[in-house]
């Protein structure tokens, strides 16, 4: 197998690889416009050979071609396929004798490439673009009726023309060019941050910089598509065996780029800015989402759905996540009374959620009344003034470490001034299903009702 | 007579031996920093790249120059600045301890920065600003503090550096603790040093900066060594003390903090390296300062590598390891020196 | 003096008071030392001679009054040009850095030098030259922290004799030293004197061997001079006990024939 790389596909158009390593450019000339024969009609059958996740290959693509590729060129695309035809017929640089079947007339040869795209920019020089990388795995006669890549001779001595080896070879440089400007099959979404973003209508690498989109992903059962998660992505299962790339506060640029993603998913806060300025620089689409209230969470699993071509679960999961809520609403709009509540996220020293932060919204929602009232998002506290606000209930999130939660139960209970330890009414909870803006968040929404309201239901929400 | 010839011709030789064997060692940290990403040290694609290699892979090419190299150079120039400094401060204060991190001149950048990031600035030129005037606003206040020619002056400075550096640490801290979630990853990470988000044009707003200060201190380099003799004796000798402290105060502050606003604040180097290389190479600062500007360069390279390579997964802020390398091979010298 | 051809005075203190802040240190010193001579300034402790001897080297700028070189005033001189005419060596020098004698003796060459101080074969050969008028040559290759005080004394006088000055200020250059370093030093200073004709001017404590070597003598007292003139005027029995506030013994020294002061301890001023 060789490899054909063109130094500035734009200008120059000159051809290099192992293959050419000794022929001058002149001379492949000559010897095209020599040839007085007509020359052979050739189709070009592209195998977008990236992913190795053999459910994206559909049956009947050749099994045996490198890297399980993808039949895309042939009938799965045809658009592209259009496309590609159009732009080589286009081409100035075929004004040497050479013509390419437009699909008219029976192609004599087929040359067969093995092609990864992932996403390739308008005008991005190809050097610098990490999506293209084109493989010629061979070409063969179309006679020829053997379905086995294996038989396809990349044998230079047998060819029935040396000379049309060459030419095929400099359509393929040719073709490389047109396929790096012409392959655009894109899709404009305007982003939450108002970036509009061209996206491949199929994404098929998706590198997700937090949590809870990875748990989103998942939950529109697109894991498959994901090439790379970030770190604490431990929901679902599956999600612990994929690639890391860093945290979400720092994701690691060089294991992104790496990952060659079609397309990252975002959040607006937390992501740093510049990194995602780089990813774009890259040629790497981001998409950014932000998921930060609970009508957001609905927004943003639809719009990702919308990306992934999930349209319909996502449609599924967020009118079911409606219907409960809607569930939730009502009966908290029941409840006589708002029991005023502390929220303890840290232990030591005592930190709290102010307004404006997703738990706040949550205790709201819950038919709860956040004791802080503080406009920061996580003010400390220290036990006299937690003693000063008089909560009702007290909520500790523990991240499984519950014996020091335990501990930290105890300590509030000695104080029996507290309404919430005269009541009993002191309570550890898993912080993942409410701090996280998922699915989920329903879940952890009804087990929140419960313990604030927990006359309201006679029956769990379902 | 003919020793004498052979001394004089060495001085300028030295300068370019010297510089030229501690450049080879910086060619060679640069080259493994290059090959050295997530997944372990590669050489294959720095070779591509080196020689041109048209069948290298485009990714791998595409990685190495757009971000280990932006990374690579900003260490350099980080270790550059920060040892070449604390060379500099050591030759001012005649003392081997000084460093522009004791002297007050990193924490006074590090109080400007981390208000220009609470304030919401864009890193350049906002934040850049604001960490020049904090180190500058703390380097006059030392030099006020510590005014006089007296002998006593060089201790007053370090004092009142160490002061000055106190109190930033305790504003720092305050700003930490009035801040948000959001912000404070951002202030803890670059507290400890950071060179992951280093692009080319932040690297070439650094080189345009960095590189006039590095030849400016260069030339003041022999009266530096002058001044290792004392104010009042290097003044006799015809060094005009007040106008030489005040150019070379003024440079060195300002590539710090051009450099500390982009890197985050990293200890030791400033120490380690001009020690180092001061009891390999002797104490001629013309020799020193092109010594320490490479060497300094290689070591923070180094030390970023380490940064990336030994965690199995992620990386370590460089502060960490630089602190971590240095200060035990700070102790050992100093031990031995005694 | 009296055997030198007179020259006009080279280098002149008149009307000259400083100080630090509000203190005067200095009052009202007019003086003048010719080129090739050996000037001792003398006096008790805290008395001002070391401000005056860098008022004379041009490193404390006076409050009042001036301090003229051939006529000039110090500062109009710039640094550099300033350094070629006077060399100055403080009371002690310490650096925290290994510097080798060599390094430190080319050092002396700066002002002569472009800004980088690279030298030529000129300055090398003045260096060695230097170091062997005070016999440190063969400490060459030593730092100058691995020296004893005797060494390193040689060695800072071996650099300002390679500045070329034509002055050479020392502030108390013998104090650190043993009986046979001091005379080695002040031997160093006379052979300057006659060989090179530079002048030399000293802040001293030991009032003996300045009676022997000075041709000038003059005596500090609160910030003025108390005396001036060749020792054996100068040295007189009344006015140093009143300087000094000390019982003093005066007598003729048996070698120079110059006067010997030993200052008398307290369980001998009854007798």
């Amino acid at each position: 197998m060789w490899k054909i790389e063109t130094k500035n596909p734009h200008t120059s158009g000159e051809v290099r690889g192992s293959v050419f390593s000794h022929i001058k450019q002149g001379m492949l000339k000559k010897s095209i416009t020599k040839e007085s024969q007509p020359l052979p009609r050739a189709l070009i059958q592209l195998h977008p050979g990236r992913s190795s996740d053999s459910r994206i290959n559909p049956p009947g693509a050749p099994s045996r071609l490198p890297c399980g590729s993808q039949w895309l060129g042939g009938r799965d695309s045809p658009r592209l396929q259009r496309r590609v035809r159009s732009r080589i017929s286009r081409d100035s640089l075929f004004s040497s004798p050479l013509t390419v079947v437009q699909g008219r007339k029976a192609p004599e040869f087929l040359i067969y490439y093995s092609i990864e795209i992932s996403y390739v920019k308008d005008n991005f020089p190809l050097r610098e673009n990490p999506a293209i990388r084109l493989e010629p795995l061979g070409f063969r006669d179309i006679h020829d009726k053997s379905q086995d890549p294996a038989q396809w001779t990349t044998n230079e001595n047998s060819m029935k023309n040396r000379a049309l080896y060459f030419v095929f070879i400099l359509i393929a440089a040719r073709f490389y060019c047109g396929i790096s400007i012409s392959y655009g099959e894109t899709q404009s979404f305007t982003d939450t941050t108002g970036c509009t973003v061209e996206l491949p209508d199929r994404p098929l690498r998706v590198v997700s910089l937090a949590p809870s989109i990875t748990e989103i992903v998942f939950s529109l059962g697109k894991g498959a598509l994901l090439a790379g998660v970030t770190r604490y992505s431990d929901y679902p299962e599956e999600a612990k065996k994929l690639p890391r790339v860093g945290s979400y506060i720092r994701p690691e640029l060089e294991t992104i780029v790496n990952l060659k993603p079609d397309l990252c998913l975002a959040v607006k806060d937390g992501n740093p800015k510049k990194t995602i300025q780089r990813l774009k620089a890259f040629g790497i689409p981001v998409y950014t989402v932000s998921p930060e209230g609970i009508d957001t969470i609905l927004r943003s699993i639809k719009e990702i759905g919308g990306l992934l071509n999930a349209k319909d679960e996502a449609q599924n999961i967020t009118e079911k996540m409606s219907t409960q809520l809607a569930f939730i609403d009502r009966a908290v709009a029941q409840a006589p009374h708002k029991p005023l509540i502390f929220f303890q996220i840290g232990i030591s020293p005592i930190v709290s959620v102010g307004k404006n932060t997703f738990l706040n919204e949550m205790i709201q929602r819950a038919g709860g009344e956040n004791a802080v009232t503080s406009p920061r998002p996580y003010p400390r506290f220290s036990k006299e003034q937690v003693l000063a606000l008089a909560p009702e209930i007290i909520i500790i999130t523990s991240m499984a470490r519950n014996d020091i939660f335990e501990v930290v139960k105890k300590e509030w209970e000695s104080w029996p001034s507290l309404p919430a330890v005269k009541t009993k009414r002191i309570h550890v909870v898993d912080s993942d299903i409410l701090d996280r803006p998922t699915p989920r968040v329903v879940d952890g929404l009804a087990m929140l009702t419960a313990l604030i309201h927990p006359t309201l239901f006679k029956e769990t929400p379902k | 007579m003919s020793d004498a010839h052979l001394i004089q011709g060495r001085l300028v030789r030295r300068i370019f031996t010297v510089t030229g064997l501690l450049s080879l060692v910086l060619a060679l940290a640069v080259v493994i920093g290059l090959a050295t990403g997530p997944s372990g040290i590669d050489l294959g694609p720095v070779w591509d790249l080196l020689t041109g290699n048209a069948q290298a892979d485009g990714l791998q090419i595409a990685i190495i120059e757009r971000i280990r190299l932006p990374r690579v150079l900003m260490a350099l120039f980080c270790g550059a600045v920060l040892s070449l400094g604390g060379l500099v401060f050591q030759a001012l204060l005649g003392n081997p301890l000084a460093e522009p991190y004791i002297l007050g001149i990193s924490g006074g950048a590090a109080t400007g920065a981390i208000i220009g990031i609470l304030a919401g600035l864009a890193r350049v030129p906002g934040v850049s600003l604001t960490a020049f005037a904090g180190s500058m606003a703390t380097l006059f206040l030392v030099l006020y503090l510590a005014r006089g020619d007296s002998r006593a002056g060089r201790d007053a400075m370090l004092l009142s550096g160490v002061m000055v550096n106190a109190f930033c640490s305790a504003v720092i801290m305050f700003l930490i603790s009035i801040s948000d979630e959001n912000k404070l990853h951002d202030i803890m990470f670059w507290l400890m040093g950071d060179l992951s988000s280093a692009d080319m044009p932040q690297v070439g707003m650094v080189a345009i900066l960095v590189l006039p200060c590095f030849a400016i201190i260069f030339l003041l380099s022999h009266k530096m060594n002058l001044m290792l003799m004392g104010r009042e004796m290097a003044r006799s000798m015809g060094v005009s003390i007040r106008q030489t402290t005040l150019i070379l105060l003024i440079a060195t502050s300002f590539m710090v903090s051009a450099m500390v606003c982009q890197s985050g604040l990293m200890g030791f180097v400033g120490l380690v390296v001009p020690h180092i290389l001061r009891q390999i190479f002797g104490s001629d600062h013309r020799v020193l300062v092109p010594a320490t500007i490479v060497g300094g360069g290689a070591f923070m390279v180094i030390c970023d590598l380490l940064a990336r390579w030994v965690p199995r997964e992620g990386e370590i802020p460089v502060g960490v390891i630089t602190a971590i390398v240095g200060a035990p091979l700070f102790i050992l010298l100093l031990k031995r020196r005694a | 003096m009296k055997d030198l051809p007179h020259q006009k005075p080279y280098l002149a203190v008149t009307g000259l008071s400083s100080g630090y802040g509000d203190h005067e240190v200095l009052t009202d010193i007019s003086l003048a030392i010719d080129r090739g001579s050996f000037f001792i300034i003398a006096g008790p402790n805290g008395t001002g001679k070391t401000t005056l001897l860098k008022c004379l080297a041009g490193l404390t700028h006076p409050q009042k009054g001036s301090v003229t070189l051939d006529g000039s005033p110090l500062n109009s001189f710039n640094q550099r040009a300033l350094a070629r005419r006077i060399a100055f060596l403080p009371q002690s020098v310490e650096t925290a850095f290994s510097l080798t004698v060599r390094e430190v003796v080319l050092m002396g060459r700066a002002p002569h030098l472009g800004m980088l101080g690279f030298h030529k074969e000129k300055d090398l050969a003045l260096a060695e030259e230097a170091m062997s008028f005070t016999d440190v040559l063969p400490l060459a290759d030593r730092t100058l922290d691995a020296l004893s005080g005797g060494e390193k004394q040689r060695v800072l006088i071996s650099r300002a004799v390679c500045q070329q000055p034509e002055f050479i200020l020392l502030d108390e250059p013998t104090s650190a030293l043993d009986l046979a370093h001091q005379v080695r030093v002040m031997d160093l200073m006379e052979r300057l004197k006659h060989e090179r004709g530079m002048g030399v001017v000293m802040v001293s404590h030991d009032l003996n061997l300045a009676a022997m070597y000075a041709d000038t003598l003059c005596l500090i007292h609160q910030g003025k001079v108390a005396a001036l003139g060749t020792p054996s005027d100068v040295l007189e029995k009344k006015r140093l006990e009143a300087v000094y506030g000390c019982r003093l013994f005066v007598e003729k020294s048996p070698v120079a024939g110059t006067v010997h002061i030993t200052p008398v301890p307290a369980r001998f001023t009854t007798s």
